[in-house]
């Protein structure tokens, strides 16, 4: 039985966010809905919750129809992207509140608090008021307040996306250790498309109107099901532009203008056998490779020269924009490399690395 | 601009301010010493600025006077009552306002309240007397002053506590109905506590304008009830104004407001200035 | 454009009483055209410096030289300099035109001088066909590009950024991190980036100085924060993932031993630097991207078992754990090991980096 399950659920309020969505999550699965802001990835977590009413559909919790129960009903505990931590309460209390609510007593409460708060490292702080402690640690305490109440379900909107790289890398371990998670079902929400890639166990890419593509980290990354979903993971972006197909000989061509590119045989076998003359061509930057500019050989197809357009050495990867015939493409490099504006560059692209994507509808053709 | 100017605006300022703080603060300061004076040396041609005969008995004279005692207990009945009434139903009213009438209904509702705040109480002066004279209980009670001036209370009350509670964060009660409270314990437990410095506000504002108010509590009462606004005039005895005790009868009437601002300015600020600042 | 020269720079807030020295003896040559990013943590001086370089505040004592003429007793108007704020502070009932056009208008220049300096300045931030637009209409990278332009149209001498980008989202700061990029690159001006976020730092300036408690810690490239920081903190609050530290002994043979079996071998320099001085303990340090899974022929490796291999698609993050001590390795995405596997991690020695126990300077 699964722990979680959305049956057919439609929301909307001037135009469908969430059409007509079915879920499963098991118990202790860690699933992560990842999308760009504004598309309906916290609508969805507050109609799990109770805050908003479904339009239509069902949601059960262990079997049992929970749709129609209030937010204080239902078996379910949510952190909030601002927080959401009372300012009156201690962070003892904040903590305590859900447990307060199910009126344990006294030693009880005081009991589970010291336990989760050692879990989450703020234990010196249970005497402090919110504003007197930093981001990182109201985090934790919102987390501490959705552990404490043992929920079956537990939901996460975009609890790190605020914090600094450091802190967000150090919550994103604790994620992964946390065993209270693997006793009930997640449904973390963010926009970060590496957190997601880190800590889902299943993750599914949210477009409009609903999950685009559900599956695992490598699933999703390494076979985008559409370009939105290839687009939407990876930093920077991958490159994509339209392309024709044509064939010279035994050569297979995706041609932009004067950039001619050479397709894999096993991918020119479908696309061919689809019959697909236009597309869009999908190149993730770390498949390019960079070489020096007097490496090019003459029979050599898949090497270009280019000129830097803007090189950034970030910390532990070095990004570099080259246009090379009118198209421009980014690459991952090593940073300890530098590279001025204008300097000239060879490219070496690796056809089996290229993702087709349909022309109108986006779908990925291989 | 080099520092020697600035220094010289600096103190140009200062010289300002304190002229202007020694204007403000005269008529307060002529009124303490008139409050120890004498009659005669209040009637003299030539006012004395420190009084030459110090009588302090100008204030036990006061609490020795029944009718005095009494208009002061009066006026604490009247606008305490009333504070706590103006309070509990704006408070009530203002976060249904807030949370549950949004759109044009509320909109529309809760401008028609706060409109009753603006006519000119002298209009509704007459029909308000009669209203009253047909309670069972008449014009001359405590009731009647006590809901007269919930009349201009509660809709302030009322506007101010809905804008107090939308500017709550909405999440925070949101977390707490997922922690498990129904929306009543909610309401106590969390948005009240966050509204509280504005209710302390909201309640000053209230009880300070039924602690001075005069104009109707001197047209519908005064015999049985008599707030101190009322009582001072009869210290008019014939053409003598017994000028000392109007003084000393009005400082005894400020120490309440201006002590009670000073203990709880900490809150008013915050209160008034919640709506300003978010986060 | 001006070459920037701050010499003994001190702030004192409150003297005597309360005494808060916010800016200790700084020191800092900013070259004609260069692109500088003062980094730090909050609090650690880095808005009082640039609130003394424009003119906001008093300087206590040292002064600041535009072109090697002192400007500490100028006013902000006369410093020249602009500054683009966190905040956009666009005037939200003036067209984007009118925004742009309002710091000239100050100057009183001519109309027809406005439109042009307003077109040219429009074509190079590419919001020409947003002109007749009010800034509510515009997105929040539209918004931050109108507010630079506002800040370059005055033609500045130095141009100061207060940490323009901390609230755009991290896709859009990532857009947005190039595209000034490449406005520095078309106008080679003198450009002061104020932030918190290391990795915006590294990307867009020529040189960083990075501060904390006041003092300037570094100022260099980012291979010399990389591969030379001066002292702990530089080399932690430098990278992402963070550098890994463990508290380390000294035994003889060139190698640091941390706890079991792990230890790390030191190039001769290091070790004989750490004879000389006598030292037995230390703090090592090695950055997550400087071990590795591939072997380096002829170098060393340690041994440690797989605790998450996180998969973050252009690359993983390892956590590994040798004995009681955990580390990170950063590589390309492993997708054939799992929870529990006994890896074989390489290392270059030049990359072991010792620090002092005590001062945490770098050995």
């Amino acid at each position: 039985m699964a722990q979680l399950e959305l049956k057919n659920i439609c929301k909307g309020f001037d135009h469908p966010v969430i059409d007509n969505l079915s879920l499963e999550l098991e118990k202790g699965e860690f699933f992560v809905i990842v999308g760009p802001s504004g598309i309906g990835k916290t609508t969805l977590l507050r109609c799990i919750a109770g805050l908003e009413k479904l339009d239509q559909g069902e949601i059960h919790i262990e079997g049992e129809n929970i749709t129609n129960l209030p937010p204080y009903k239902r078996d379910v505990a949510m952190t909030f992207e601002s927080y959401a931590l009372y300012p009156h309460m201690t962070v003892f209390q904040n903590i305590a509140n859900p447990l307060v609510a199910m009126k344990k007593d006294e030693s009880f409460i005081k009991e589970r608090v010291t336990e989760i708060s050692k879990l989450l490292k703020i234990s010196n702080l249970l005497e402090r008021k919110p504003h007197e402690i930093s981001g990182g640690q109201k985090q934790r305490t919102a987390l501490g307040r959705t552990l404490a109440s043992e929920p079956k379900v537990f939901l996460l909107d975009e609890p790190i996306s605020h914090l600094d790289a450091k802190i967000r890398a150090e919550l994103r371990s604790q994620f992964h250790n946390l065993e209270a998670l693997r006793e009930v079902s997640t449904v973390y929400v963010t926009h970060d498309y590496a957190e997601a890639l880190s800590l889902g166990d299943r993750i599914g890419v949210m477009g409009n109107g609903g999950l685009m593509q559900i599956g695992s980290a490598h699933e999703i990354y390494e076979k985008p099901n559409s370009l939105f979903v290839a687009q939407h993971l990876g930093q920077p972006g991958i490159n994509s532009f339209e392309a024709e197909l044509s064939s010279e000989g035994d050569s297979y061509f995706a041609v932009a203008g004067e950039f001619k590119l050479p397709i894999a045989e096993e991918h020119w076998k479908i696309l061919n056998g689809k019959k697909i003359s236009k597309c869009h061509l999908g190149i993730r930057p770390q498949y390019i490779q960079l070489g020096l500019s007097s490496e090019k050989s003459e029979t050599e197809t898949t090497v270009f020269q280019g000129n830097v357009d803007v090189f950034e050495a970030l910390g532990s990867y070095g990004v570099m924009m080259v246009s090379i015939l009118g198209e421009s493409f980014t690459l991952l490099t090593d940073p300890e490399d530098r590279y001025q504006h204008n300097d000239n560059v060879s490219l070496k692209f690796d056809p089996k690395t290229f993702h087709y994507f349909d022309i109108n509808s986006g779908q990925n053709l291989i | 601009m080099s520092k020697s100017n600035t220094n010289l605006i600096k103190f140009l300022l200062l010289v300002f301010l304190f002229v202007w703080v020694a204007f403000t603060l005269f008529p307060l300061y002529f009124q303490l010493i008139t409050s120890f004076k004498p009659v005669a040396e209040i009637n003299a041609m030539v006012p004395t600025f420190w009084p030459e005969t110090f009588r302090p008995s100008n204030y036990t004279g006061i609490f020795a006077d029944p009718g005095s005692l009494k208009s002061l207990i009066d006026s604490i009945i009247v606008s305490i009552s009333n504070t706590i009434l103006s309070l509990f139903l704006g408070t009530l009213a203002g976060y249904a306002l807030a949370r549950y009438l949004k759109g044009v209904v509320g909109e529309n509702l809760s401008f028609w309240i706060l409109s009753n705040r603006m006519f000119p109480p002298v209009a509704v002066i007459i029909p308000m007397f009669f209203l009253f004279d047909a309670t069972p209980w008449g014009t001359d009670s405590y009731i009647s002053l006590i809901l007269l001036y919930l009349v201009f209370n509660l809709p302030l009350a009322t506007w101010l506590m809905m804008v107090f509670f939308r500017d709550a964060p909405r999440e925070l009660e949101e977390a707490s109905y997922l922690d498990g409270y129904t929306p009543l314990r909610t309401f106590f437990r969390v948005t009240l506590p966050l509204v509280f410095p504005g209710m302390i506000s909201v309640a000053m504002l209230c009880w300070i304008f039924a602690w001075n108010e005069y104009l109707f509590a001197n047209l519908l009462t005064g015999t049985t009830v008599k707030t101190f606004p009322v009582h001072i005039p009869s210290f008019t005895q014939g053409s003598q104004t017994l000028w000392n005790l109007v003084m000393a009868f009005s400082m005894v009437a400020m120490i309440p407001p201006v002590g009670m601002f000073i203990i709880l300015r900490k809150y008013m600020v915050r209160g008034l200035s919640l709506g300003v600042v978010k986060g | 454009m001006s070459s920037l020269t701050i010499k003994n720079l001190n702030k004192i807030y409150n003297p005597g009483k309360n005494e808060v020295h916010a800016v200790k003896d700084f020191n800092l040559e900013i070259e004609d055209g260069e692109f500088v990013a003062l980094l730090g943590p909050s609090g650690c001086g880095k808005t009082s410096t640039l609130r003394m370089i424009v003119g906001l505040e008093s300087i206590t004592s040292g002064s600041i030289l535009f072109d090697d003429v002192e400007i500490n007793d100028f006013s902000p108007e006369q410093r020249n300099v602009a500054m683009a704020f966190e905040s956009y502070a666009l005037y939200p009932n003036f067209t984007i035109f009118e925004n742009l056009a309002f710091p000239l208008e100050v100057k009183k220049n001519s109309s027809s001088e406005i439109s042009k300096k307003v077109g040219e300045i429009a074509e190079m931030l590419q919001i020409t066909n947003i002109l007749e637009l009010k800034p509510n209409q515009l997105s929040g990278g539209q918004q931050q590009r109108v507010s630079l332009g506002r800040a370059l149209i005055r033609d500045p001498a130095v141009f100061i950024l207060d940490e323009v980008m901390s609230h755009l989202d991290a896709h859009l700061k990532f857009q947005m991190l190039f595209e000034l990029k490449k406005i520095h690159q078309t106008l080679k001006k003198t450009m002061i980036y104020v932030t918190h976020d290391q990795m915006e730092a590294l990307a867009l300036s020529d040189r960083v100085a990075v501060m904390a408690n006041a003092v300037l810690q570094q100022f260099g490239d980012r291979n010399d924060l990389y591969h030379r920081p001066k002292n702990l903190f530089v080399a932690d609050f430098i990278g992402e993932p963070a550098t890994n530290f463990m508290k380390a002994q000294y035994s003889q043979n060139s190698t640091m031993k941390i706890s079991g079996d792990l230890q790390f071998s030191l190039t001769n320099e290091i070790s004989s630097e750490l004879e000389r001085k006598q030292m037995s303990e230390a703090v090592l340090g090695i950055r997550p991207q400087n071990l590795s899974l591939d072997p380096i022929e002829g170098e060393d490796y340690i041994q440690g078992e797989l605790v998450i291999n996180e998969f973050l698609g252009e690359r993983s993050i390892l956590e590994i754990k040798s004995g009681e001590t955990s580390y990170k390795v950063l590589t390309d995405p492993q997708k054939n090991i799992k929870k529990g596997d006994s890896l074989k991690i390489y290392y270059k020695k030049e990359n072991v980096m010792i620090f002092h126990p005590e001062t945490e300077d770098l050995i």
